[in-house]
């Protein structure tokens, strides 16, 4: 649901290393939040005008920060409106607005900044399109990277504790919509005796849940190109072992394999991919539907192509579609086996391209002989330290946050649950906390509570008249 | 303004007097004139969620509370143990006395005009009634038409090998009208629901089964009803089982009963299940309840609930006598199943009015429910927008009662089996109860010119009583030398400086009657109000101090929802052109056309950042 007067927050500024780092506060309550992390709070304050003090989350010392008030509707969402200026650090900014959500803000929605932009007249008609796009882009991504990080063992757990959740509430609502059945029911003693199994298990994942770790977990890196230009072959030197599938044959390797390894002190997860590759085969092109995705997600593309063919007008295409803002490195492979530079391509020369086109960095290298890998891995050492990655994407941070604020509402309505079981309350009234529970587990998932406790009841027991 | 409602079931004849004590000119035809609000399955009104609509129904002014508190033969107030969102009203009803109260109710009511006969066709003029024809080729005209055909269209009844074209209890069906809605464009739906057998009352043994009395205090359905005016004899239901011996004879028979044979095309349902599928769902059950109601005063038929059934009549009468209680049992009348045509209700308006065609409205089973008091709430709201003048018509939205959520999820979800409503279904569940029906309703049903002044004048001067004895109550202070003896006696903390009486009556285990000594409800308000009001307002006092913390909480809630649904969008939208939009979010906003963006957040398969782009492309249009 989407609620529009209500106080968002998110961060604001690019991810990467910078010096300052912006969360934005907007709408009606945006004085009332601050005022309740921001020390010393001046009360009365002017619009723009810089504050400078500190954030608390309760007594613990957050950040310290410059803090300005832009009064509606002089400010870029017409609403009133305040920045925090922090440390740039991603971990620091997230636990700056991970306490201003904790404060009575909401997590805003994938580019609902600039839709309250828009709909409060800041942005003139030309740019409503953009604006969809962007809802439309952006949500995307979010789900993509939540896809990603419930991967695993997480939407198993997740699933399994909702499902028991769902279980009591068809429980309840049995013995209430069909009183005649309600000897089969299970009572609050019993469900109370499972609560604290469940509320253990959700406080375990939401330890999982922390955007410190996106960062410490390496740059995601995507190996992508062509069929058979060696991109396995290319994993393999990497990471010095036989893993992935390496085949004559175009078009084997079609999962996305992860390794996590470390080079030249920067630590990467390196995905490696089917080869992108125009196809029918309906096994080969979930491959390659991976490919994109793994792709998007990425935050360094390792672009391999075939020196002995040059790059053609496909890996070209290729390259364009990525997103201005992807770090992208061009591999020629197979450089042991051509002559000179061996990046011949269509007739021209591609340093030539490289000027004309704006091209990424072009690398010589051989998987094989390890030639050029050198080269490779001190590009990708400095774009490490200039902070270009290895800063966790801004959807990460965002979706992990989104499900620690989740998984904590979650936590909290299944503790009221059970301590309204525990005091006698009636079960109209604990039902409210358990379906709440419910709710805020699904919205993890991106799913909707819909008709399934009604469901569950006519799965469960057989009632009607 | 002229009506017509074709059928007389609980939905046209809500339809009726709504529109008919607004103001409109009526005409009701139905099949028979002898089925007047029949009740052709069981002989009872209210239960779970059902209670709370004959409650709504009845603050809105409509007249099932009242008929049921004229005609029951016992009453029960149900889950009285679970909270006071989910206390639930249910009475047995002596039928033919209901059809005989609800059949001079419309028959003494000014602006009806009841007829015998069958609608065989809508007649339509650029996309708006005009009129219908009847099965003798006769045209009338009108302004509107309510089709409340319930259970009738195309029906057939099914058990073993038999099958009659008839509707319920072997009364004529109605054959000419399911061809004339395809022909408007309505998709037809074929829905499939059942009966039980009624049973002859001397061949039961009730000694083998447990008795189920009524409460001693009556509480009535019509808020305007005093219970001591409805004071009379109860009569028992009886509850028994299945045996083992039962689920054999049904697992044997089980290529016999329609419902297996393949005979039955239609949709079954969860919310009645023949006693077959009871047994093939749920094969590890080692029993099932049976309860024996009684279906009126002067009858000796029984009602088996939990026994419906499609099987054969000789493998039936096998199975009921294989029932404790039941071994000797005469069956009277044989258990069926029954399939009828029904619309897709997510062509129709919130007002139940017919997307594509002005002034058709439909109610009941027609748009996929199931239950009286269903068809009745339907009915009830069809009957007061076809009648109201240039969109007056009423709003009833999903915080306000069950019936804006049953309507919503008819016309927004649409069904594919016969709907039931239930306490689940309601997301504001705390806020719809059914003590406080009139506080939410009666205003609407006044506003819409269903509620007489004098019960208006009346509805307020209750509604004062409850906010000043809140008042009082939270204003209030007892000191421990008051208060501390009843604390005590109650098991309850006993005070150490002076308190608020809300306060106290906020503990589980005081009630507000324990401070009843202590000041009451002024002199002067106390004595404008029937002692059975009185009583009323203090259970409302009761529970809004009470669940104070939990009801704030569900008004929040429902504020936001509300917000949702202020957001309109322009009628004329074209979904197809809207950049950005998701392919398969434009098909399905464009098949349901939402009227606010509350009820687009509903329209199944639409995300948020769909309602985003969406927000966008309306503002952009309107600026």
């Amino acid at each position: 649901m989407i609620k529009n007067s209500d106080t968002i927050a998110a961060i604001a500024t690019a991810p990467g290393v910078g010096a300052v780092g912006i969360v934005r506060v907007s709408g009606d309550d945006a004085i009332g939040v601050i005022g309740r992390v921001f020390r010393p709070f001046p009360g009365d304050m002017i619009s723009h005008k810089m504050y400078y003090g500190k954030i608390f989350r309760d007594d613990d010392f957050i950040d310290e920060v410059m803090v300005c008030y832009m009064k509606s509707p002089r400010s870029f969402t017409c609403e009133d409106c305040i920045e925090i200026y922090g440390h740039g650090g991603m971990f620091v900014l997230s636990e700056v607005l991970s306490t201003v959500i904790e404060n009575g803000a909401r997590l805003a929605e994938p580019g609902e900044f600039t839709k309250r932009a828009f709909l409060n007249g800041r942005l003139n008609l030309a740019q409503a399109e953009a604006v969809a796009d962007l809802i439309g882009a952006k949500t995307a991504a979010a789900r993509r990277a939540a896809l990603r990080q419930l991967g695993g063992g997480l939407s198993h757990r997740l699933k399994f504790s909702r499902d028991k959740i769902l279980s009591w509430l068809a429980h309840i609502e049995l013995s209430i919509d069909y009183p005649e059945h309600e000897e089969e029911a299970r009572n609050a003693s019993e469900i109370l005796g499972e609560a604290d199994a469940v509320i253990n298990d959700l406080q375990k994942l939401a330890e999982t849940v922390n955007v410190g770790k996106i960062i410490r977990e390496g740059v995601r890196t995507a190996i992508v190109g062509r069929p058979n230009v060696g991109k396995s072959t290319l994993l393999n030197a990497i990471l010095h072992e036989n893993r992935a599938i390496v085949h004559e044959t175009a078009g084997t390797t079609r999962d996305v394999l992860t390794e996590e390894v470390r080079v030249a002190d920067v630590p990467l997860v390196i995905m490696d991919t089917a080869g992108l590759r125009e196809t029918n085969d309906p096994i080969e092109k979930i491959g390659i539907e991976k490919t994109h995705e793994a792709a998007l997600d990425a935050e360094l593309i390792l672009y391999v192509a075939d020196a002995t063919e040059g790059l053609t007008a496909e890996d070209f295409n290729t390259i364009k579609s990525f997103s201005k803002n992807k770090n992208i490195l061009i591999l020629m492979n197979k450089s042991d086996i051509t002559s000179g530079h061996g990046i011949q391509g269509d007739g021209s020369s591609v340093l030539e391209l490289h000027e004309t086109e704006e091209l990424p960095p072009c690398i010589p290298i051989s998987a094989k002989t390890g030639e050029g890998l050198e080269e490779l891995f001190s590009h990708i050492r400095d774009l490490f330290f200039a902070g270009n990655i290895g800063t966790g994407g801004e959807t990460d941070i965002i979706t992990r946050e989104r499900h620690r604020i989740l998984l904590a509402q979650a936590i909290t309505h299944l503790q009221n649950a059970k301590r309204e079981l525990h005091e006698g309350i009636p079960e109209d009234l604990v039902s409210v906390s358990l379906r709440a529970t419910y709710i805020a587990l699904g919205e993890i998932l991106g799913v909707e509570i819909g008709d399934d406790i009604v469901d569950r009841i006519f799965a469960e027991f057989c009632v009607g008249k | 303004m002229k009506i017509i409602v074709i059928g007389g079931g609980h939905a046209g004849c809500e339809a009726a007097l709504a529109a008919a004590r607004i103001g409109a000119k009526v005409t009701l035809f139905a099949l028979s004139l002898d089925s007047i609000a029949l009740m052709p399955c069981n002989p009872c009104i209210g239960g779970s969620a059902k209670g709370h609509l004959v409650r709504e129904i009845d603050a809105l002014g409509g007249q099932m509370g009242k008929a049921i508190d004229a005609t029951f033969i016992q009453s029960r107030m149900l889950n009285t143990a679970k909270g006071p969102a989910v206390y639930s009203l249910r009475a047995q009803a002596d039928k033919k006395n209901y059809m005989t109260y609800m059949k001079q109710i419309l028959e003494n009511e000014p602006n009806i005009s009841l007829r015998e006969g069958e609608v065989v066709e809508i007649l339509t003029a650029n996309s708006k009634v005009s009129g219908v024809k009847i099965i003798s080729g006769e045209i009338v005209e009108c302004d509107a038409v309510i089709v409340c055909t319930g259970t009738y269209l195309n029906a057939r009844c099914l058990y073993g090998e038999t099958i009659t074209h008839t509707g319920p209890g072997g009364l004529k069906n109605a054959v000419g009208l399911s061809e004339s809605l395809k022909k408007l464009g309505f998709n037809l739906q074929r829905f499939k629901t059942g009966t039980p057998a009624r049973i002859h009352r001397r061949s039961i043994d009730f000694s083998k089964m447990a008795v189920q009395p009524g409460d001693e205090k009556i509480v009535p359905f019509s808020f305007e009803t005093d219970p001591a005016k409805i004071a009379r004899e109860q009569i028992p239901c009886h509850l028994t089982y299945t045996t083992p011996a039962t689920h054999d004879l049904i697992r044997e028979s089980l290529h016999r009963s329609a419902m297996y044979s393949g005979l039955i095309e239609a949709t079954g349902t969860r919310y009645c299940p023949s006693i077959e599928d009871k047994i093939v769902r749920f094969a590890d059950k080692e029993r099932h309840p049976v309860f024996i109601e009684p279906e009126g005063i002067n009858t000796q038929e029984m009602y088996a609930q939990g026994l419906s059934s499609a099987l054969p009549e000789d493998v039936q009468i096998q199975v009921y006598r294989s029932v404790p209680g039941l071994e000797n049992c005469e069956i009277m009348r044989v258990a069926y199943a029954i399939e009828y045509d029904c619309i897709d209700a997510t062509q129709l308006t919130l007002n139940l009015e017919a997307k594509h065609i002005g002034g058709l409205f439909f109610a009941g089973q027609i748009n996929g429910s199931s239950g009286y008091e269903e068809a009745a709430a339907q009915g009830l709201i069809a009957g007061i927008s076809a009648a109201s003048e240039n969109g007056k018509a009423i709003e009833l939205g999903r915080a306000d009662g069950y019936i804006g959520v049953l309507i919503d999820d008819l016309v927004t979800k649409g069904t594919r089996e016969p709907y039931r409503m239930m306490t689940s279904r309601a997301e504001y569940r705390l806020l719809l109860r059914q003590d406080n029906a009139d506080l939410r309703l009666t205003p609407k049903g006044y506003a819409a010119g269903l509620i007489p002044e004098q019960r208006h004048s009346q509805f307020q001067q209750k509604a004062a009583a409850i906010q000043a004895e809140i008042l009082r109550l939270q204003k209030t202070t007892v000191t421990p030398d008051e208060a501390n003896e009843i604390l005590m006696n109650k098991n309850s903390a006993p005070l150490k400086s002076g308190a608020k009486l809300a306060d106290l009556i906020k503990r589980p285990e005081i009630n507000y009657n324990d401070f009843n000594n202590l000041g009451a409800l002024p002199p002067e308000v106390e004595s404008q109000l029937d002692l059975f009001v009185l009583e009323a307002v203090q259970e409302q006092v009761e529970i809004q101090i009470k669940y104070e913390g939990y009801i704030k909480i569900q008004l929040e809630q429902a504020e936001a929802f509300r917000k949702m649904e202020k957001k309109l969008i322009p009628p004329d939208i074209e979904y197809e052109n809207i950049h950005g939009l998701r392919l398969e979010a434009r098909q399905k906003l464009a098949a349901l056309r939402p009227v606010n963006f509350g009820q687009a957040s509903r329209v199944t398969g639409i995300s948020p950042a769909d309602l985003s782009v969406l927000m966008v492309y309306v503002k952009q249009k309107t600026g």
